[in-house]
């Protein structure tokens, strides 16, 4: 049989696309097209405001971790090429990843010990990121070289923590901020309030008086238009309403829940009736990728104020507004959840890591650049600078986040396990908020939670 | 002219040998490092960079005694494969031979039927949270047009998990057809004209024809599916986040969650153990009875 | 009804039929047919609402917001969506990472789980048992647990940043493929085996001119659920790519969405460009859906 294939030629061929297949995987790497900005040979136009380059001038390569969209990665890139333009001698190499993924990603960085420089810090990992010596302490170069009055207080402090604390608040600075994110707004549907006859949401409105009013009177069932959605969802609305009752989500000692004591009870009854008691808000649907404002069913909304620059912007089908976050009896109190960047603790050019991290979140390039994005800068002056105000964005929503900030804001107890006991607590009291418990004892469920969480950090085995 | 390495070469084992070089090369790099990796961290408590403790069997015994969430998430998941295995399969082989026809247009039926197993897990997910809405879905809207009552699907912790399970079934359909149909492909005409001949009817030929030749391909669908769906975890992500009251807490779910949320990577380890456990039980049962039913040439 | 009974020479069937049934009426014959066919299109029309809902959200562009009842007809329609796309992102550089990395995935899964598949179905040889188990335990593992040894291992074999970690572990076998192709070669009369080893073919030879060619099918299917795993891969991209020319598609559409919203026109005008080349490869791949002719090797 003449053979055309010999079983040598087989063989051979197997071992050779083989070998080509993996040669073609290494040596087929795309060619970089550096995008400009890269090639450390541009001379440097040092502009006015600049700082001048560091005195040690050899080439230093520096990892960038951010995550983004389009426009925050565009905004960013640009902030890389302007600082490597004027620091000729540092390299900085980008890896902007998509938010989905952005946590595993640096997690595997870290465990195999290639976390980036300086990389994109969010609040609710931070604490444990501190406690297991992650991230850089930025105690010695921040003294020196920077101003941290510039910066609303609660965004520093919540970077801040003592060694072997729970929570921050005091300390060492671990990260800078370089947003203010607040997850107390009320939206409200302004075609729906003139459609009643019902004034606007004011200043002085309190929980139980005026937004219930609105709400009763708005919510109609046969219509299936509600008054509000309660604010029971997992962004946390109901904390600034437990603070706003008094009460407290853990005790100061950071050891146990205290949503069970009468003043906190108080404030999660109201969210409780709010859909039980007076049926003016839309049964809790925790599975909602969509926002139900957006229905144009709904007249009153609670949520985080970024959904001005996403998800609200496009809203066609009626005219809406924000006001500013209902009163309770103990005054107004808005959570404020920053941003910011932390630098690796094992970096090798902690210097120029820092002089970066400045770059984009202390000077004003940076901080303009980063504030076209549309959340609210983390510097005072540039949140309450005309050029902030009068950017394309929601300059009635500016203003009023601008005055939120002023007053009272306070963060949600970021520190060690924050996800876990965040999450345990959510779950138990979903229990009231869909019906299965009444709120004293999903309340009670979530202190046990919490406790439990706080009680075993570090300790525990899961 | 045969030299002794060719000789050696063309041996029954070492040509066997020589075929699963690469295989055995995968296997030891990048399957046997990092499961064994994972077994040990399983003994630890570790949170990715403080060093690991050891604590021995102290996850495990947390695992059956300390942690309710964890018998729970076994539960939804060992529901979820009782229901969605059989059921698809059967679906999805009923499918497969509708496909098989040789009509006019079929080619776009099929790929109908494979759009959903392609399409991005966000776009299905949003379609289904339409679907399921309580006030504004179509499914509620279709129940009350036959007067029946309409059903909290995603927001109720006892609907739930039939909906996910609904979403994967309706998802993993083409997924199987594909394969059973790659399947009929290999059943020859002749059996079935042969078949014809003595006057065998369509259910007759489906059940003494086609199973008994397609039964290979038919197991490897059952293995894969029972592998595959102990292990769900994208629907109950991205549709209800394990909720509502963990009713849709799968042991994939909770893994990721004390994982990479919680930083409890040992016992994280500990619980992908169990799982393994359970779901290599299954598999050795399945191989031990498909003697009794798969037809092998 | 006949009784079919499977002699050992496949080809060949003997029955014990003694009687012929009577063709059943027609009309009811008919109305099957046409139950049959409304329940199919039916069926296809659920599997195509998906698809239908990516379509007209992306021609919906900058108002493509959620609503119920959902809005299926955009007004205006915005065609500019799918040009916006490459205009925010470098899309094409995405595309061809992905299909440059989908490709070499593909075709190292279709060679070395041919070769596996088919010592597993039809040598003998010792450790056989022990070691297709290992492979299937492969699967059985979630990646969850996996994942960070994995990338400490690419880390320390300088594999990080480049197509690597992705493509070579395609290359090195893989369960669903062996398995799928043994069982396919199982199904495969095993004389045409003993034939081509009397006539004086090695092992290899009967892989590559037998069986092979019987496995259109099979690695058709294998060859598009590679494609499709390959191109839809977000998280291994993900870990092992930081330099955004590298990024492939996945990574793409993932950028669409910001931490608290997502921009939906554009996203689901880049998913639905995304899933072009696997259907146009699933449509390619239907050529490979004929019949085996497994049994003319015994036609003598």
């Amino acid at each position: 049989m003449a053979k055309t294939w010999t079983r040598r030629a087989l063989l051979r061929f197997a071992g050779v696309a083989g070998g080509a297949a993996v040669l073609a995987a290494c040596g087929a790497t795309p060619t970089p097209q550096a995008p400009s900005g890269q090639t450390p040979s541009v001379v440097a136009t040092a502009s006015p405001t600049q700082e001048p380059a560091p005195a040690s001038q050899q080439a230093v390569s520096l990892t960038f971790g951010a995550w983004g969209d389009n426009v925050q990665t565009d905004i960013l890139n640009s902030i890389v090429s302007a600082y490597e333009a004027s620091h000729p001698n540092v390299t900085i190499s980008k890896q902007f990843a998509p938010w989905d993924g952005y946590w595993q990603k640096l997690q595997a960085q870290i465990a195999s010990n290639t976390a980036p420089d300086m990389m994109m810090m969010s609040v609710a990992y931070i604490g444990d990121f501190v406690a297991k010596g992650v991230v850089l302490n930025l105690d010695p170069f921040a003294e020196a070289k920077l101003d941290l009055s510039r910066y609303i207080p609660v965004d520093v402090s919540t970077w801040r923590f003592e060694p072997k604390a729970k929570v921050g608040g005091k300390g060492s600075l671990y990260a800078l901020p370089y947003d203010a994110s607040i997850n107390s707004t009320l939206f409200y549907n302004k075609s729906l309030f003139d459609k009643a006859g019902i004034a606007y949401p004011s200043d002085s409105w309190t929980w139980e008086k005026d937004v219930l009013e609105a709400a009763k009177a708005l919510t109609d069932t046969t219509a299936g238009q509600w008054g509000m959605i309660a604010p029971y969802t997992a962004d946390g609305t109901w904390t600034s309403m437990v603070w706003e009752y008094g009460g407290e989500t853990i005790d100061p000692t950071y050891s146990k829940g205290t949503l069970s004591e009468p003043s906190a009870l108080a404030a999660l009854k109201v969210v409780y009736d709010y859909i039980y008691k007076h049926s003016v808000s839309a049964p809790p649907n925790p599975s909602e990728m969509v926002n139900p404002f957006t229905t144009g069913k709904v007249a009153m909304f609670f949520s985080n104020c970024d959904c001005l620059i996403g998800t609200f912007k496009d809203i066609k089908g009626f005219e809406w507004d924000i006001a500013r976050w209902p009163k309770g009896p103990k005054g107004r109190t808005v959570e404020l959840e920053p941003d910011g960047y932390s630098l690796s603790s094992s970096t090798k050019h902690p210097e120029q890591a820092f002089d970066l991290l400045k770059f984009t979140v202390y000077d004003d390039d940076g901080v303009l650049r980063q504030s076209k994005y549309g959340t609210f800068p983390a510097r005072k002056d540039v949140g309450q600078s005309e050029e902030y105000l009068k950017s394309p964005g929601f300059p009635a929503g500016k203003k009023l986040q601008l005055m939120d900030v002023a007053e009272d804001a306070r963060s949600n107890y970021f520190g060690r396990g924050w996800m876990e006991w965040v999450q345990k607590s959510d779950q138990a009291l979903q229990q009231a908020w869909l019906g299965k418990k009444s709120v004293e004892e999903a309340a009670k469920d979530a202190d046990d939670a919490i406790t439990k969480v706080l009680q075993g950090l570090g300790e525990s085995l899961f | 002219m045969p030299t002794r390495l060719t000789e050696f070469l063309e041996s029954e084992p070492v040509a066997a040998y020589v075929l699963l070089l690469p295989t055995i090369v995968g296997l030891a790099f990048f399957t046997l490092g990092p499961v064994l990796a994972a077994l040990a961290i399983s003994f630890m408590r570790w949170d990715l960079t403080s060093p690991p403790e050891w604590v021995g069997l102290g996850n495990y015994h947390a695992m059956l005694s300390l942690d309710p969430l964890s018998r729970i998430s076994f539960v939804n998941t060992l529901y979820y494969v009782v229901v969605t295995v059989p059921v698809g399969i059967v679906l999805s082989l009923l499918l497969a031979v509708a496909m098989n026809q040789k009509i006019r247009g079929i080619v776009l039926y099929r790929t109908a039927y494979f759009l959903p197993v392609i399409s991005s897990t966000v776009a299905v997910s949003l379609l289904w949270e339409w679907l399921y809405h309580p006030e504004y879905g179509l499914l509620n809207y279709l129940l009350g047009l036959f007067t029946l009552p309409p059903s909290k699907w995603l927001s109720d912790p006892s609907t739930a998990m039939p909906a996910i399970m609904i979403v994967s079934i309706w998802r993993g359909l083409g997924f199987n057809m594909v394969i059973l149909l790659a399947g009929l492909q290999g059943v020859p005409q002749e059996l079935y004209d042969a078949a014809s001949i003595d006057g065998a009817g369509v259910r007759s030929r489906f059940l003494h024809v086609t199973l008994p030749m397609l039964s290979p391909i038919i197991f490897f669908v059952t293995v894969l599916s029972v592998i595959s769906s102990f292990q769900v975890f994208d629907q109950t992500y991205v549709m209800t986040k394990g909720g509502p009251l963990n009713a849709t807490t799968t042991v994939v779910f909770y893994i990721f969650r004390q994982a990479f949320e919680w930083f409890h990577m040992g016992y994280a380890s500990a619980l992908s153990y169990v799982l393994f456990a359970i779901i290599l039980a299954f598999t050795l049962l399945q191989f031990r009875i498909q003697r009794s039913w798969v037809y092998y040439e | 009804m006949g009784v079919l009974r499977m002699s050992s020479l496949p080809g060949t069937v003997t029955t014990t039929a003694r009687r012929r049934t009577r063709h059943p009426a027609r009309l009811p014959a008919v109305g099957k047919r046409l139950a049959a066919h409304l329940v199919l299109l039916t069926g296809s029309i659920t599997m195509v609402l998906p698809f239908a809902w990516m379509v007209s959200t992306a021609l919906k562009g900058d108002q493509a917001l959620m609503t119920y009842p959902p809005q299926w007809i955009p007004n205006p329609i915005a065609w500019h969506t799918f040009i916006e796309v490459f205009q925010v992102q470098p899309f094409s550089r995405y595309l061809g990472n992905s299909f440059f990395y989908a490709l070499l995935a593909t075709l190292g899964q279709l060679a070395t789980c041919s070769m596996a598949g088919y010592a597993f179905a039809r040598l003998r040889f010792p450790g056989r048992g022990t070691l297709f188990i290992m492979l299937l335990a492969s699967l059985m593992i979630p990646y969850q647990v996996t994942m960070i040894p994995v990338f400490v291992i690419m880390k320390y074999l300088g594999w990080v940043d480049t197509f690597k970690p992705l493509v070579v572990p395609n290359w090195v076998g893989g369960a669903f493929g062996t398995f799928l192709l043994r069982q396919f070669f199982l199904s495969i009369p095993s004389e045409l085996m003993d034939a081509a080893k009397i006539d004086g073919s090695d092992y290899y030879m009967i892989l590559a001119r037998i069986y092979l060619p019987l496995a259109g099918p099979a690695l058709a299917t294998l060859g598009v659920f590679t494609f499709m795993w390959a191109w839809n891969d977000l998280l291994g991209p993900l870990i092992y790519l930081n330099s955004p020319w590298n990024y492939t598609v996945s990574i793409g559409l993932a950028f669409f969405q910001s931490r608290r919203y997502t921009i939906w026109g554009q996203m689901m005008a880049a998913a639905l460009i995304s899933l072009v080349p696997i259907i146009v490869l699933f449509l390619l791949a239907q050529k490979y859906f004929v019949q085996g002719i497994a049994t003319t090797g015994l036609r003598r």
